[in-house]
């Protein structure tokens, strides 16, 4: 069995050493790419020396590109699961373990770690927790299925549904809620499982500032409202 | 003719050439050019027939016909505009996927090279002795 772990990374040379390493100590028997999404630092020569797969992009392009750079890489080469793990630390691969052996175990297309099922130590922002617990909701509301962190950017995906979203050609600028009642509609099988999840070591978090939350909810709101449409049309 | 039609028609007839000199020169598609062409020509026609817009404006029920004029512009500047949105978002689009398989082919290149490097070395140093 092929698993491939993805790694988008923009300028995340300081972690991806302890990070690839942790996977290699932790999680045996997977492959691991690193998307470089035209990093300004050593990115990509730190990627080469470690020895894992790399694919750079010619300019920055953003996170959810860099992930779908990985699931068509994914796709080239035949995998039967992916995992979507963050360069900068805070996902640990023993977490990322059991999320694939839950994926194994209950047949499931996606399988989401969550910081917010059981008290696992993480904390969230005053605002940020409103945000999650907004779209948590609307998930529920809309696909009828709890997910606590809709959020997280650890996740299993099966052949089937990365293959998806390797295809699809206007794969979302935020892939979070709005995928995942699309998924759910369309009869995948999610679970979620609760992880402990580290703080940031280096670097900054893409969510910062101010204004850029803001459009996020907009974003978000407006893109799981062409999900609806979308599907209604069928 | 009226001082001002002569300078409408003036205006109309160097857009045009300057939109066909553009698609002579490449710079701009033949099939994108069509529109602005047609534009032009609209133009040339109210330029020598500018009584046409009184009867349109008679036609739809506007009171004062030059409104209609500046409408019926800002209805084709919206729809022009729509229109390049709807191809930079395709651009867009197509330029994502192209940066992606050439980040994924290179990637491989560079892999292929690498092992052929290492087969190279290692049938140098079996030939050395």
């Amino acid at each position: 069995m092929g698993v491939l772990v993805i790694i988008p990374a923009y300028n995340e040379a300081e972690n991806l050493g302890k990070v690839v390493q942790d996977l290699r100590d932790n999680l045996l028997g997977v492959d691991i790419l690193v998307v470089n999404d035209c990093s300004q630092d050593a990115t990509e020569q730190v990627a080469l020396t470690l020895g894992v797969q790399c694919v750079s992009h010619p300019f920055n392009m953003g996170y959810a590109a860099a992930l779908q750079t990985g699931f068509k890489f994914a796709a080239e080469c035949d995998y039967d699961y992916i995992i979507q793990f963050d360069g900068d630390g805070q996902h640990l691969a023993s977490e990322a373990g059991r999320l694939l052996a839950v994926a194994l175990e209950k047949h499931a297309d996606v399988v989401i770690g969550s910081r917010f099922m059981a008290d696992t130590g993480y904390r969230n922002s005053f605002f940020r927790s409103i945000g999650t617990r907004f779209f948590s909701a609307l998930v529920k509301w809309l696909g009828h299925q709890k997910i606590y962190d809709p959020t997280s950017g650890l996740v299993v995906l099966s052949r089937e549904y990365y293959n998806l979203f390797a295809r699809m050609n206007n794969y979302p600028e935020y892939p979070d809620a709005n995928l995942l009642i699309e998924l759910i509609r369309a009869g995948a099988n999610v679970q979620e499982i609760p992880v402990t999840m580290k703080l940031r070591t280096a670097g900054q978090s893409m969510h910062s500032g101010i204004a850029k939350p803001i459009i996020y909810m907009v974003l978000m709101c407006y893109s799981i409202l062409i999900v609806l449409l979308r599907r209604s049309k069928r | 003719m009226p001082k001002v039609n002569i300078f409408f028609l003036v205006l109309a007839v160097l857009f045009l050439v300057m939109v066909i000199q553009k698609t002579i020169k490449r710079k701009l598609l033949e099939r994108d050019s069509l529109l602005w062409i047609l534009l032009g020509l609209v133009v040339i026609v109210l330029g020598i027939w500018p009584d046409l817009i009184m009867i349109l404006a008679n036609l739809i029920g506007v009171e004062y016909a030059p409104s209609l004029l500046f409408l019926l512009s800002t209805i084709v500047m919206l729809y022009l505009l729509l229109r390049q949105s709807l191809q930079i978002s395709q651009l867009k689009s197509q330029v994502r996927e192209l940066a992606q398989r050439q980040g994924i082919s290179s990637s491989k290149i560079q892999r292929l090279q690498a092992e052929d490097g290492l087969y190279d070395s290692k049938r140098k140093i079996s030939e050395e002795p």
